[in-house]
């Protein structure tokens, strides 16, 4: 029944218990970090230079001491929708994209060229290089640490109107619902089985899983306003009015060694962006 | 302080909106500090409504409810109304906030800006008092309906209220969990909380100092367990049921015309047959 358990399969915010040194970083110079890696990854559209990133990627993973084949197996779930993106790239660009480039292979009126290829080499794999990172960082972050690091990374804004107690709490809140809602799914489907629903399927056949999910999205949906106005009631009769005064049960405490993460990231990025790599 | 009893409704009317149908049609019902009273009746008598107006989540549209004094109409005292009168509600999954435990217990006395080195003595005697302290740092969905319904209990705690309202806090529990919680409230009672139990379950009701029930928006009977239960042709009428036990005695009764019905637990009909089979 390997298919019902959706909670199982959810990596998105798992922590992974170990102790290393991402995850005793500071989550605000972790959150920085993160952000000046995944610009070095935006901005690098050359071969060599995504394979730094990728090395750099699995050294993040070495660094988070993440076992590689836990790593890997939180990407599986985006194979499906990179092999579409390298399919689409390679039937539909054709000689519109650098018409300079020598055509490799051609099939009646589908045209592969040589920077099609590249394209489609680079961009599968700064799709991967962007799921490591990101799920390194869930991994070795605690969703109150992200929490609390968001809030106070964003504190400074506070004068410019940016509700940053807010913003966190809605955070949290999702966080904190997304293994609730899971289960609740997990429930819906197994109530449709059990009256004869056909769910699942092939992990290929988007189409035909997409329809046969909407007798389980529609009722999740209103299980989910539900139990979000259930919330409500409950924390303001826990006295919540809002972000003033308030005070924090956590406060973050950042050791100098922190910000070295952060400058080593930026020393990465610039790197990344001054480097001739070939085009 | 006024002699005044903790909390008074005055006449309480409320309506959801349809015109001329009300919810709740002038109650009047006083709780004394660290009395246990339970409120019982058929579906849709106005129990929930009546709870939520017992710190101010909803307001009376005619008559007033003072919760020390304070009248919960006046915005100005809605904070330390619910600081005073905390609530826990029926769903376990939708009154937690945070996403490990400790730090949802922390919501309610954060909220009323309790400094940090209180607020931490306070999280850690509300999480011992209800023994979830070992899983302080674990998060909410692994936790069992029971172990949940504990935590709600110590969140409402933090906030140091006088009065604590279960709204059927214990309905959706396994009879381990009633239990747990059962002692809970006993242990509450000792240090002089004042305990609003909104129940289906008449064991949990016979519990209680004092039993008000309510039908059609009205309080019907108020009275010591005892008094009530005694009237059972007007329960029955209601759609209400007995405690197990005194629903035995009644059948005796009919067997042995003089036998005492006033009886709440097993024992107390031991004791009752037993004096009988002696005299």
């Amino acid at each position: 029944m390997n298919e019902f358990e959706l909670l199982r399969n959810i990596t998105i915010g798992q922590y992974l218990p170990v102790d290393s040194y991402l995850h005793r970083l500071d989550p605000r110079a972790k959150i920085l970090a993160a952000i000046l890696v995944i610009a070095a990854v935006t901005f690098t559209p050359s071969l060599a230079g995504n394979a730094c990133l990728l090395a750099g990627g699995l050294a993040l993973v070495w660094l988070g001491r993440i076992p590689l084949a836990y790593a890997l197996r939180g990407l599986l779930p985006a194979v499906p929708i990179l092999v579409f993106l390298a399919v689409m790239q390679l039937v539909f660009f054709g000689r519109n994209y650098d018409p300079t480039s020598p055509v490799v292979f051609q099939w009646r009126w589908i045209v592969v060229t040589g920077a099609v290829l590249k394209l489609v080499v680079v961009s599968a794999a700064r799709f991967l290089e962007l799921l490591l990172v990101t799920s390194v960082f869930t991994l070795s972050t605690k969703t109150t640490d992200l929490t609390l690091g968001i809030e106070s990374l964003l504190r400074p804004f506070q004068r410019l109107r940016v509700p940053a107690h807010e913003l966190a709490l809605v955070v949290t809140i999702a966080v904190r619902f997304v293994p609730t809602l899971a289960l609740e799914a997990e429930r819906l489907m197994k109530a449709q089985a059990s009256r004869g629903a056909r769910l699942g399927g092939s992990r290929w056949r988007f189409i035909s899983r997409v329809r046969r999910s909407l007798p389980i999205l529609v009722p999740l949906v209103t299980y989910a306003l539900r139990r979000g106005e259930e919330l409500i009631v409950a924390m303001e009769a826990r006295a919540y009015t809002g972000g003033a005064g308030r005070t924090a049960y956590t406060v973050l405490a950042s050791r100098p060694g922190d910000w070295l993460a952060v400058g080593a990231a930026a020393v990465f990025l610039a790197a990344m962006l001054l480097a001739p790599f070939p085009a | 302080m006024t002699g005044e009893p903790l909390i008074v409704c005055d006449g309480v009317e409320y309506g959801y909106g349809g015109a001329g149908d009300l919810a709740l049609g002038g109650v009047s019902l006083r709780v004394s500090a660290g009395e246990h009273v339970a409120i019982i009746g058929p579906n849709g008598s106005g129990k929930s409504t009546l709870a939520r107006h017992l710190n101010g989540l909803l307001r009376p549209s005619a008559g007033a409810v003072r919760v020390r004094g304070m009248d919960t109409r006046d915005p100005a005292h809605t904070r330390s109304i619910r600081q005073t009168v905390g609530m826990v509600f029926q769903h376990p999954d939708s009154q937690m906030v945070a996403t490990v435990v400790e730090e949802d217990v922390a919501f309610g006395p954060e909220n009323l800006g309790v400094p940090r080195p209180e607020l931490h003595a306070r999280v850690r005697e509300a999480l011992e008092f209800v023994e979830m302290w070992d899983y302080r740092d674990r998060p909410p969905h692994l936790l069992s309906a029971g172990q949940k319904q504990r935590v709600a209990i110590a969140a409402v705690l933090a906030m140091r209220p006088a009065c604590i309202v279960l709204d059927e806090a214990t309905s959706l529990l396994d009879p381990r969990g009633r239990a747990d919680l059962g002692r809970l409230v006993a242990g509450l009672r000792r240090q002089g909380t004042a305990v609003v139990s909104i129940t289906h379950l008449m064991d949990e009701a016979a519990a209680a100092d004092r039993i008000v029930v309510l039908a059609r928006g009205t309080v019907v009977a108020s009275g010591p367990p005892r008094a009530v239960f005694a009237d059972a042709g007007r329960l029955a009428t209601l759609g209400l049921d007995l405690p197990p036990a005194t629903a035995l005695a009644f059948r005796i009764r009919r067997e042995i015309p003089d036998f005492p019905v006033d009886l709440m637990s097993v024992d107390e009909i031991v004791d009752a047959v037993a004096g009988r089979a002696a005299s």
